[in-house]
């Protein structure tokens, strides 16, 4: 599952689903570079796995420039594309 | 929502304790009172330490509130009218709806602007949001915040669409 906060943390834990997420001491001491490369790597898993991707917060309301805005782009260049009510991204076929 | 009698002490950064949240609370409240806007209150403060450290703190600002977003310690501001609280809005929008910037400007970022030049701008143009998000003026603001949203969700979302399409061409 991937959103905004807090939707992200709140719908994650009602569905149980897979979220991101590294503890505030480990991620303050992570370079922008190293906290991509961590958030790209949940990413790959996904993509590897063929997963939907459930959006928390929906796809036209990633905040410009935010890491959630940053993973739509990353997984839109592997192939996913939002569906239409724009709450999952869906791998292409 | 949880209402603090802080007062502008809160801009000044005093006794404010250094934890991701008391940074941010600071760094807002500091940032306010460097430019000068009438900050009245801490108005709400929230913060999960499970998760990044993520929070966020609203500040009443004359007839708006002001809310700052750390998210992964990347850090937002959404405007809201202090007479119809609730739904907050990316200053990008606001700037979209008030006609500042362009649908593009907007969405095509590869990080969030920083808040202090974000605030400047807002400084500026305070007059004219005070009188937008004042009074009979608010509901059509709304209306303009409401368009200029799904503007440009769906600018981005069509940008998704395109790069899913070449992706899927390759």
């Amino acid at each position: 599952m991937l959103g905004h906060y807090p939707a992200y943390v709140n719908k994650a834990a009602e569905l149980g689903a897979r979220r991101f997420n590294i503890p505030p001491s480990v991620w303050g001491k992570m370079s922008d570079a190293q906290r991509w490369t961590a958030n790209q790597k949940f990413l790959d898993r996904m993509i590897a796995r063929g997963d939907e991707v459930v959006l928390a917060t929906p796809a036209a309301q990633a905040r410009a420039g935010s890491f959630f805005a940053r993973e739509l782009e990353y997984l839109a260049g592997k192939g996913y594309a939002p569906s239409a009510n724009g709450m999952r991204m869906v791998p292409g076929q | 929502m949880r209402r603090a009698p802080m007062g502008c002490g809160w801009c000044q950064g005093n006794e404010t304790p250094m934890t991701i949240e008391g940074n941010l609370k600071a760094v807002a409240g500091q940032l306010l009172a460097v430019i000068g806007l009438p900050c009245n209150d801490v108005i709400h403060e929230a913060q999960r330490l499970d998760h990044f450290g993520d929070g966020e703190v609203v500040f009443e600002v004359g007839p708006l509130h002001l809310r700052f977003l750390r998210e992964r310690g990347q850090d937002f501001l959404d405007v809201s009218p202090a007479s119809a609280p609730g739904e907050y809005h990316p200053f990008g929008d606001v700037e979209l709806a008030m006609g500042w910037k362009t649908v593009d400007e907007v969405w095509m970022r590869s990080e969030p602007e920083p808040l202090p030049e974000i605030l400047q701008r807002l400084r500026r143009h305070y007059q004219q949001l005070q009188e937008a998000f004042s009074g009979t003026q608010v509901h059509a603001t709304l209306a303009k915040l409401d368009f200029a949203s799904r503007r440009r969700g769906a600018a981005f979302v069509d940008h998704l669409r395109r790069l899913a399409e070449e992706a899927q061409r390759k």
